[in-house]
């Protein structure tokens, strides 16, 4: 069963961590997925601004993490072939049972952020 | 790991083959291909074999929506013999490419050790499990933007003897997209490292990254590159 974990819409001022329950069966995949296009998210900054996104996996329960990927998102309209791009994603691998993992975003300048955590 | 033979191809088509691979017991091969994803929903399946006893794994995926779509494959089971690896797409119309990599004293890549993602990020960060890993990153660029560089390059994150090697391969069909599908040796730390491109484009971007651990000290030999063949 597929399960969806909220990031809430969350205005960024600096560095704020999101932290997810533990996983309760060995999925295959975690994606993270944020929204570009709410007022006052990515669509709203300049391509000059960026936010950097990064998913850490916690194996004890939270008290230790160890980083496992990170992207760096820009900011701005960006229209492609005619399309507007609406969101950014991130995806890895979940290998066992009890797997925990925060998301951790860091702007270059105030935004707001909303999307999902799920494990696949 | 030990490099034992590198293999690309490129172009539209149902599917797109290697030439004769010779794989031995243990031997194990790593897959990244994607298309132009100018069709939403199109997607990259999962290579086949011929090879006796080749059990394909899954690890990345995507399904074109405004992107590319792409995916990564670990085979492994190998019995011994000779054959070939095949990728299919869903459209025969996409313009696509593969980078097939064939590994002894490797350990079949796995989900838990890949990352995918999908937008208007570059680069993917990704922390190896273990130092001495192979890494295996493709960047694929919806629009075709501004002429880039990859990063990391070869002379800076490959530490094996004979010397610093990495395999990129380049493609990019007029009009469509832009692919980059690399593969760097030996890894020289388990810190987190930027794989991808650098430039001022916007993609979007999918970009797969898979860490291919060794399982034990090996030399890696001159990289061959060898000529794709149409099915």
């Amino acid at each position: 069963v597929t399960v969806v974990q909220n990031i809430p819409n969350t205005r960024l001022i600096g560095q704020q961590t999101f932290n997810f329950t533990n996983t309760a069966q060995a999925w295959n995949n975690a994606t993270l997925v944020i929204d570009r296009t709410i007022n006052g998210g990515l669509n709203s900054l300049t391509t000059a601004d960026t936010l950097t996104l990064s998913v850490d996996r916690s194996t004890d329960g939270g008290t230790t993490w160890r980083p496992v990927a990170a992207i760096t998102c820009i900011g701005g309209v960006l229209v492609t072939k005619g399309v507007t791009l609406a969101s950014e994603t991130l995806g890895v691998g979940v290998g066992n049972v009890g797997d925990g993992f925060r998301v951790t975003a860091v702007p270059s300048t105030p935004v707001r952020v909303a999307g999902t955590f799920t494990y696949e | 790991v030990a490099l034992k033979g590198v293999w690309t191809a490129s172009g539209t088509g149902a599917s797109h083959v290697t030439a004769t691979i010779t794989a031995a017991v243990g031997d194990v091969i790593h897959v990244v291909g994607g298309n132009g994803g100018g069709t939403a929903g199109v997607t990259v399946g999962a290579p086949t074999s011929t090879l006796a006893g080749a059990v394909v794994h899954n690890l990345q995926s995507n399904t074109a929506a405004s992107n590319c779509a792409g995916g990564a494959w670990s085979i492994d089971g190998f019995t011994g013999g000779t054959g070939t690896v095949t990728v299919p797409q869903s459209s025969s119309t996409e313009d696509m490419s593969f980078l097939v990599i064939q590994e002894s004293s490797a350990t079949a890549a796995t989900a838990v050790r890949s990352a995918k993602s999908t937008g208007s990020s570059r680069t993917a960060s990704y922390t190896p499990s273990q130092a001495g890993s192979r890494i295996i990153y493709a960047v694929y660029d919806w629009s075709q933007g501004t002429l880039v560089a990859e990063t990391p390059t070869s002379s800076t994150h490959n530490t094996s003897t004979p010397g610093p090697q990495a395999v990129p391969f380049t493609y990019s069909p007029l009009g469509l997209y832009s692919a980059w599908e690399d593969t760097l040796d030996a890894q020289a730390s388990t810190g987190a490292t930027t794989y991808g491109i650098t430039g001022t484009g916007t993609g979007p971007y999918t970009i797969f990254v898979v860490e291919i651990q060794q399982t034990g000290a090996a030399a890696i030999p001159p990289i061959l590159v060898m000529p794709p063949r149409r099915p």
